[in-house]
């Protein structure tokens, strides 16, 4: 063999170990982690409602804005209400609105949050016990995220694995898992986790923070095999040398 | 010696002494019913498969998915092109015409007056009744001279009148001197422009006979091969009579898996492109006429390929060309992977250049639907060569990144079903046409595809091929410097399979991707083996034939005082012996004693007690 052939081949042989290097790298990673098949944004959110049917008068809140504890959200002008206050029986003492004594019943938010729904409008009869609007409580918005896991990775999911959510615009925040649940579908399990973070501001990443949006949420599982410890090593130096 | 007309022509056998004919048997496949079931089984199995990939319920990733259907596209399309072809073959060439011509070939009656009983290269060959001349070439260039000589020496004694002429490309003195020893013509040209073409360019000048026969310097012609192909020439639109290339050295992995790659084209597409009139010129083993040639302007010189283009041009001009599946020489597959590599650079280099130059589809060029097609097939027959690099990169997508080609859904049941509908059934086919289906041929169909990429770059880039070959006096260069692609690949191939049985073993199952890949790997291992091999088997082949030739030479020194062959040209020796026999043959060939510079083989001795040698000697 020539030489220069002898350097081709050499060089020939190095690119296909950087290949193989590479692509090991990425099957490596895709095989700690497995990605959602379905997931979005959800909140805790509680409803607003009076006890007492009547007439919207008043709207103290718009749509989509937040909310301290004791804000006044919307009034309702209430006869039942009055003939009530005029019984002997009263009304009950409720956290959740304030009467006045001409039949004006005022609902309040009872926790901060964002009033992210309002289902009665100004003027208009609603009945009693009927939802009014609904409030997303403060640092309440998780992500629901359902995966399909083959038995092996499912014994690698650990209490608290990192979780990454994909946002639309692919921007990417870190997140925990907070709970699991699982039922087996055709020997695969079929698990849905509820994914927490600090970092879940509702209103956050240009509105993209916030219940029902669509995500990617990529599960983190352990590593194992002969290749993670070769990994963890590589990505710390690639750390210290700044990349 | 008076000969009556009524009595029989000449004693003897007058077709041929092999009866019947052993390579007929090659015809008989082209002809059987079963052929057509199990061709039409097949059809059926490559649609079923390509409607399984093209259904969209199955299709999986794009990436893979892409590649596979590219690959399947050619490979169907050229599957069922080939298949109509062979089809459409089951027709004899040899009509009438053929066997009356071919019955009264010989002029017994000359034969018969000149006691040429025991001489057949010497009888003369009637067509129409009108004697025909035949020069045969034998291009050399700087192949060994043993195997020259072997060529030269079944040339010579081919039944029927002709001319034998060496042109040697490879200006050797040992060839010329060879060329004297045995009685052939020698012819040395001062330059090599145009290659063969151009070597058979120049021999054309010098002689005259009206038909030629081509033979390269290590295709040893049959005794037969004039008295099975001239006859077709009664026929005057006739242009050529192609006749198989079969191969006598299919002793190693390479020579055999270039062999049989082959043997499909050569017993069962070429005859079926007679019926299209596209039978093409494969450049060794075949007779011209040479008014053909001289219509087309010679022999085509612009490519390397010049024999694909030959016959192009002949067909456009309207010429007529024949296949006849009979094998009346036997050659060498190329045994090394340097030759192999060279061979097979330099076919799809051909049939890419038709593409990119004289598309066949084209309306400015003249030939029938039939013809375009055909050229169209063989123009992108090479495509098929390249195929299974694509196939090759669907398993290492699916360990590294879980690309699959079909969707997951697809069970491997119904996989295998339209999988082994085709190439199960093209395996069958295989066996039914062939008798057995040869790994050598997968093997060397696997690891082939760099060739053909090297010529579809080169052909488009329009450039040279140039090898980084060093050291053009050292007579063998190593095979890996034709093969680095081919190493790489392997060595993916071998790291891949690590990955995938890796990952297998961590998820407790096995993956067709896995499988799929280890085949792969071996595959491509085998011919790596064979090509570290090669260099060994190479250097004790090289002893061996030194030794042969040693053995030859010793042979016939001891021989030099028996009998001769005619040095110079078989007739004039003749006629100094017979001088009886002159007036009968008188006028006959213009060429009989052509001086020529060139033809530097002088006749030597004309010696009176000289006796021809028998037919059995001369083998």
């Amino acid at each position: 063999m020539t030489w220069s052939n002898r350097f081709r081949l050499l060089g020939g042989a190095l690119f296909v170990l950087i290949i193989v290097a590479a692509a090991t790298m990425v099957f490596t990673q895709r095989e700690g982690q497995v990605a959602s098949r379905t997931a979005s944004f959800e909140a805790v959110s509680y409803s607003v409602g009076s006890d007492y049917a009547g007439t919207v008068t008043e709207q103290f809140v718009e749509e989509g804005a937040a909310v301290a504890k004791g804000d006044k959200l919307l009034s309702v002008q209430s006869a039942t209400l009055l003939n009530a206050l005029k019984s002997t029986q009263g009304v009950p003492e409720n956290t959740a609105y304030i009467v006045a004594d001409d039949g004006t019943l005022t609902l309040i938010a009872t926790e901060p949050g964002i009033l992210s729904k309002v289902e009665a409008q100004v003027g208009g009869f609603v009945g009693a016990g009927q939802t009014l609007a609904t409030v997303e409580r403060d640092e309440s918005i998780f992500v629901l995220a359902d995966f399909i896991i083959d038995p092996y990775n499912f014994t690698r999911i650990e209490d608290g694995a990192r979780v990454e959510i994909v946002l639309p615009d692919h921007e990417r925040i870190e997140a925990t898992v907070a709970k699991k649940s699982v039922d087996t579908v055709d020997g695969n399990a079929n698990v849905q986790l509820e994914v927490t973070s600090k970092e879940f501001i509702v209103g956050d990443m240009d509105g993209l923070v916030a219940s029902g949006t669509p995500v990617t949420a990529i599960l983190h599982l352990r590593e194992e095999g002969p290749l993670a410890g070769i990994k963890d090593s590589l990505y710390r130096l690639l750390e210290q040398v700044g990349i | 010696m008076a000969f009556n007309r009524t009595q029989r022509p000449y004693r003897g056998p007058r077709r041929t002494e092999r009866e019947p004919l052993p390579n007929r048997v090659e015809n008989t496949a082209v002809h059987s019913p079963t052929l057509v079931l199990f061709v039409l089984m097949a059809t059926i199995g490559v649609l079923g498969y390509t409607w399984f990939l093209l259904n969209p319920d199955n299709r999986g990733d794009w990436l893979p998915y892409a590649l596979v259907i590219t690959a399947e596209f050619v490979l169907v399309t050229q599957a069922l092109v080939s298949m109509w072809t062979i089809l459409s073959g089951g027709r004899d060439p040899r009509d009438f015409s053929f066997h009356h011509a071919q019955e009264r070939l010989f002029d017994g009656e000359s034969v018969d007056e000149h006691n040429l009983e025991d001489h057949p290269q010497y009888w003369p060959m009637m067509l129409e009744e009108q004697p025909v001349g035949v020069d045969v070439f034998i291009t050399v260039y700087g192949e060994p001279v043993e195997k020259i000589r072997k060529t030269v020496v079944a040339a010579l004694a081919m039944r029927g009148e002709h001319t034998t002429w060496i042109l040697d490309d490879g200006r050797s003195d040992v060839v010329r001197d060879l060329a004297e020893e045995v009685g052939a013509r020698y012819v040395r040209r001062l330059s090599s422009n145009g290659a063969k073409a151009g070597n058979i360019n120049h021999a054309l000048t010098l002689s005259n006979g009206e038909y030629f026969a081509i033979f390269d310097a290590d295709f040893v012609p049959e005794p037969e091969f004039l008295y099975e192909t001239v006859p077709f020439f009664v026929d005057e639109k006739l242009a050529f009579v192609q006749t198989p290339q079969a191969y006598g050295n299919m002793h190693n992995l390479i020579s055999r898996g270039a062999g049989f790659m082959q043997s499909v084209f050569y017993r069962f597409i070429q005859p079926g492109r007679n019926r299209f009139n596209a039978a093409f010129c494969v450049g060794t083993n075949v007779i011209f006429r040479r008014t053909a040639i001289n219509d087309v302007g010679g022999m085509s010189t612009d490519s390397k390929s010049e024999d694909v283009w030959t016959s192009l041009r002949l067909h456009q001009a309207g010429w007529k060309s024949v296949y006849i599946a009979v094998t009346l020489a036997t050659g060498d597959a190329p045994e090394t992977i340097e030759d192999y590599t060279k061979q097979q650079l330099r076919w799809a280099s051909g049939g890419f250049e038709i593409l990119m130059q004289s598309n066949p589809l084209s309306p400015r060029v003249r030939l029938t639907a039939d013809q375009r097609l055909q050229y169209f097939v063989t123009a992108t027959h090479y495509l098929v060569g390249i195929t299974p690099l694509l196939l090759l990169m669907v398993p290492p997508l699916e360990i590294y990144f879980d690309l699959r080609p079909v969707n997951l859904t697809v069970t491997w049941l119904t996989w295998a079903l339209f999988y082994l509908g085709f190439y199960g059934l093209q395996i069958l086919l295989a066996f039914n046409t062939m008798g057995s289906f040869r790994l050598e041929t997968l093997v060397m169909a696997t690891v082939s595809f760099p060739i053909y990429i090297r010529a579809f770059i080169n052909v488009f880039a329009g450039r040279e091929q140039k090898w980084h070959v060093t050291g053009g006096s050292a007579k063998r260069s190593s095979p890996f410097n034709f093969i680095i692609p081919q190493v790489l690949v392997f060595l993916f191939l071998v790291l891949t399979s690590i990955v995938g049985v890796y990952k297998d073993y961590m998820h407790q199952t096995l993956t067709l991707a896995t499988g799929w890949n280890l085949t792969n790997t071996i595959v491509m291992g085998v011919f790596i083996i064979a090509a570290l091999r090669e260099p060994r088997a190479m250097r004790l082949a090289a002893s061996r034939n030194e030794a042969d030739a040693r053995d030859a030479e010793e042979e016939r020194e001891a021989s030099s005082g028996r009998a001769r062959l005619n040095p110079y040209f078989g007739r004039a020796e003749y006629l100094t012996v017979r001088p009886d026999a002159e007036p009968a043959l008188a006028g006959r060939r213009a060429d009989a004693d052509i001086p020529t510079a060139t033809a530097t083989a002088t006749a030597t001795a004309t010696d009176p007690t000289l006796t021809y040698p028998t037919r059995r000697s001369l083998k």
